[in-house]
């Protein structure tokens, strides 16, 4: 029965005509943000806000002469109007002194801000279960649930305050996953990356809640380079959501974050992401480009990586979350939804690098494209000579909903060990007639129909997210389709 | 900044030494050939000295590098002397799968020109100007650095035109002879088919090489099939190691047309090829099969693009290979459905096994659509010989040579059974069967 009511309430919202970006409001929440332009005064300036020590400084300095050397890569399957990027402001913070030290230390209108979210920042809600780490434009603004989890040795932060405290870890593991020269939009985010969120759990320990980051951008003519690290020690497990979401603008916000995932032997990391920022409106005016590296490295025995996405919003996404699968007996796992409509396109994929002795991995990658949009996969899938036994199963699903819009698949499939088994399976195909039909005729309109048919055709992969993500994904998905269906 | 510096460094040269190939070739004398062709020479020479020879960051080039290939230093030839007796030999066994043109460095050779349906290109041009407008229609250089190559150095081919409702009973074989007795050498060749209406044609093109240096073919066809009409095109790369191949066909086809292409790649040292066909009429039918068989240091790269352009429109590939050795496989095949190409069906298969642990195999099956009302898909696999079906073969007594020969025979017979003309399939089969083993089987 709730089931039902459910569905209705995503009807209703599927009918209204002109359904509003939810999240498109603005804070009037005052900022200190520096000058527009990119040179190593601003990335000094940058660290020094943040008080940070002297690797840290070179480390982003030499991130920045990588930047100066690199070109921006234009081989993803999207077209976009070129980006300035003297004309974007590399820092906004909320304004205050010294970091939260509790809740009542955070600017009540930013409280709003994230209520507003839902957001369950306040430790009243602690029963919702979510540790959440918020990042508002490019600073983390608070942390919640930091006790329970540091009396299981969990470390819980932001990034600067990692950087501040557990300078060891930080410096052992950032840039091991993704380095500073790995590719344009990962060098520029390792020079200027302002803030993001640090986990770190001890060897066997489970981490009991899931944590959380969302990120919003706020001001105007900001970029968002957030960077976050994630390391499970051996045998440690722990599930990570993300969140996303932007005010409504014309112009276009540059998004280009970096998150690293270390799994130790045994260990295991759960990464999901729902990605709603601002996707443009009709026309393709406004959005967000979101430039994403994202990687994952099995590097103990029996490790596991897993993500998982849901990507309904930004004008461009260009993300592909990886893994590299080193530790013998490692598992690597890929679920997406991509939903694009309108005038929105999407590149998205993963890449699978088997390493080890007896990696798996497995993608199933479920996209949808409606309107004008173009939505691609590109993965990768590579063998390793060295990955005896190495095996993927790769199945990657296009829906086309109108006749104005584009679904391509670009898998990159490389092999070097006879003994490894690699399967993949592309469809591309429209919602049946005969599937539209049986509906219809049993009492069902077509919109519904074309809601649940969606909703069953993304169920493998939403079925992977957390539970309170899983509710909020499916009412996306069907938000993000409204008035495409006719 | 730097990489692209580099990037001209190493495809300077070899373009500095076609350029001066081309300025030896055609400036002295224009062959008789019509200015409508000498243009789209200089033409395609500026474009390819424009494209520079593509490296392994061009997309298309990904996975295949030209560079060691080029390396090898090759000298343009066309045509030459030649004992009719040697060019015999080499042809006769060749005599039962069809009528059989020889292609002699480039240069059409024999009487086989009935000024008809068959004929040389070179003859072609020289009479008939529609022709010449035509040539390049269809396989453009834009964007191609191998095809811009080809017509660079255009000069002869066999021309193939059935006319409407006409059947041609005997295949066509084209048998491309480089004569590598002197020196390195490319050789370029420039085919034109046409199938009328209601017509039926069948083609063959072998390569064969002559002494013991390396040869490079650079062959380019360009073929319409009509309405109702249907062509049929076997490929078969079976030289030795030192002969190689860039190939690229394209063809068109009209409503309700059909072609059949099979490529068997079985031989030969790097082996690039480039089969394009465009559904451009509705109800029109493609299938590609194609099956690499390689051991050595063996490359084989097949590259395949299918146009859906219009509605109703059905495809289908099925590409195997089996690698060995140090080879390395290659894969690209896109389906692109162009808007509104509603209702099309394009379905694409390539199965890999890798045997050895110095092979590899680089796969990318591609989908690009931009219409909904379609169905869409590809699979593709890399593996081994399955255990339970070996298993199954050792219970009943057959050795693990014995049971490994017979598996791969019947994988790699999956794609050679579609050749429709019979003796060009036995002679495959048994060339496959004694290459896996698998004629030793008692």
């Amino acid at each position: 029965m709730s089931e039902r009511v459910e569905s209705t309430d995503i009807l209703d919202q599927l009918t209204s005509e002109d359904y509003q970006y939810k999240y498109g409001f603005e804070s009037p929440i005052e900022e200190e943000i520096v000058p527009p332009g990119l040179d190593e005064t601003i990335i000094r300036m940058i660290s020094e806000k943040k008080g940070e020590p002297e690797w840290m400084l070179q480390w982003r300095l030499q991130a920045f002469r990588y930047w100066q050397q690199m070109k921006e890569p234009h081989w993803a399957n999207v077209r976009y109007s070129p980006i300035d990027y003297q004309a974007i402001s590399y820092y906004a913070a909320p304004k205050r002194s010294g970091g939260p030290k509790s809740l009542e230390d955070v600017d009540p209108e930013l409280r709003r801000t994230f209520e507003k979210l839902g957001i369950p920042l306040h430790e009243q809600e602690l029963l919702a279960g979510v540790a959440v780490d918020a990042v508002l434009d490019s600073v983390s603004v608070a942390t919640t649930f930091r006790e329970k989890l540091r009396s299981l040795g969990i470390i819980f932060c932001s990034m600067s305050e990692a950087i501040r405290e557990h300078p060891d870890l930080v410096r052992k593991y950032l840039g091991t996953v993704v380095p500073p020269n790995d590719n344009f939009f990962a060098a520029l985010n390792s020079a200027v990356f302002s803030d993001g969120s640090f986990c770190y759990v001890p060897p066997g320990v489970r981490c009991p809640i899931e944590l959380s980051t969302y990120f919003r951008i706020n001001a105007r003519n900001t970029g968002q380079f957030e960077r976050t690290l994630i390391i499970a020690d051996e045998g440690a497990y722990v599930s990570y959501l993300e969140g996303c979401t932007a005010p409504m603008r014309d112009e276009n916000q540059l998004h280009a974050a970096v998150v690293e995932l270390v799994a130790l032997a045994g260990a295991e990391i759960k990464y999901s992401t729902v990605q709603n920022w601002y996707p443009g409106d009709k026309e393709g005016r406004g959005g967000i480009y979101n430039f994403v590296t994202k990687r994952g490295v099995c590097l103990g025995d029996s490790s596991k990586i897993s993500w998982t996405q849901v990507e309904t919003g930004s004008a461009i996404t260009w993300k592909y979350p990886s893994v590299i699968l080193k530790g013998d007996n490692s598992v690597g796992e890929f679920y997406s939804v991509a939903v694009t409509n309108n005038r929105q396109q999407a590149d998205t994929g993963t890449k699978m690098t088997h390493i080890g002795r007896n990696t798996r991995s497995r993608i199933v990658s479920k996209g949808i494209s409606a309107g004008y949009s173009n939505n691609s996969y590109r993965g990768l899938v590579r063998i390793n000579p060295s990955a005896d036994g190495a095996r993927n199963f790769s199945q990657c699903d296009s829906l086309l909903i109108g006749d104005k819009c584009g679904a391509h698949t670009f898998p990159y499939i490389e092999v070097a060990n006879p003994t490894a088994i690699v399967e993949h399976e592309a469809t591309t195909s429209k919602i049946g007639e005969d599937i539209l039909f049986y509906c219809n005729q049993r009492g069902i309109d077509t919109e519904t129909a074309v809601a649940l048919i969606i909703n069953g055709y993304a169920r493998e992969v939403l079925s992977k997210l957390p539970l309170e993500f899983a509710v909020e994904a499916q009412k996306l998905l069907a938000i993000s389709l409204e008035g495409s269906v006719g | 900044m730097t990489t692209v510096v580099a990037q001209q460094h190493t495809g300077a040269p070899i373009i500095e030494r076609i350029a001066g190939e081309f300025a030896r070739q055609f400036s002295t004398s224009e062959n008789g050939q019509p200015s409508l062709i000498a243009d789209l020479r200089l033409r395609a020479l500026e474009e390819l000295q424009r494209l520079g020879i593509p490296t392994v960051r061009h997309e298309e080039w990904k996975y295949t590098n030209l560079f060691p290939l080029l390396a090898k230093g090759f000298t343009h030839v066309v045509g030459g002397a030649v004992q009719p007796s040697a060019l015999e030999n080499m042809t006769a066994p060749l005599q039962r799968w069809g009528d059989v043109v020889a292609m002699y460095n480039g240069r059409f050779v024999g009487s086989r020109d009935d000024g008809q349906v068959l004929l040389s290109l070179a003859s072609a041009l020289a009479a008939d100007t529609a022709l010449c407008a035509r040539i390049g229609s269809l396989a453009s250089f834009d964007d191609k650095a191998i095809v811009a190559w080809n017509t660079a150095f255009l000069n002869d081919g066999v021309v193939l035109r059935v006319p409407a409702n006409t059947t041609l009973e005997r295949p066509i074989v084209v048998a491309s002879v480089l004569d590598a007795r002197e020196h390195n050498v490319v050789v370029h060749e420039r085919h034109f088919v046409e199938v009328g209406s209601g017509g039926f044609a069948q083609l063959v093109l072998v390569q064969r090489a002559l002494g013991d240096g390396e040869s490079l073919l650079n062959q380019v066809l360009e073929g319409w099939v009509g309405e109702s009409a249907r062509l049929v095109i076997v490929v078969v790369q079976d030289g030795p190691p030192r002969s190689h191949a860039l190939t690229t066909h394209t063809i068109e086809l009209a409503k309700e047309a059909r072609v059949e292409m099979i490529t068997v790649s079985i031989g030969g040292g790097f082996v690039r090829n480039m089969p394009e066909v465009r559904l451009s009429g509705s109800h029109a039918d493609a299938h590609l099969y194609g099956l690499t068989l390689a051991d050595g240091t063996m490359l084989v790269d097949h590259h395949t693009a299918v146009e859906h352009r219009v509605p109703h429109c059905t495809s289908n590939q099925l590409y195997k290979a089996i690698l060995d050795g140090r080879a390395t496989g290659v894969f690209n095949g896109k389906i692109c459905v162009y808007p509104d190409a509603q209702k099309t069906s394009a379905y694409q298969a390539n199965r890999n096994i890798v045997l050895s642990r110095r092979a590899t195999i680089d796969a990318k099956p591609q989908l690009e659509i931009y219409a909904n009302d379609v169905r869409c898909t590809h699979g593709c696999t890399v593996g081994r010989l399955d255990d339970e079906a070996m298993f199954y073969l050792r219970s009943r007594g057959l050795s693990k040579a014995e049971a490994e020969a017979l598996l791969l025979t019947a994988f790699a017979e999956e794609v050679t059974t579609t050749i429709p003309i019979s003796p060009v399939r036995d002679d495959i089969n048994a060339t496959i069967e004694h290459l896996l083993h698998a004629d030793e089987l008692a």
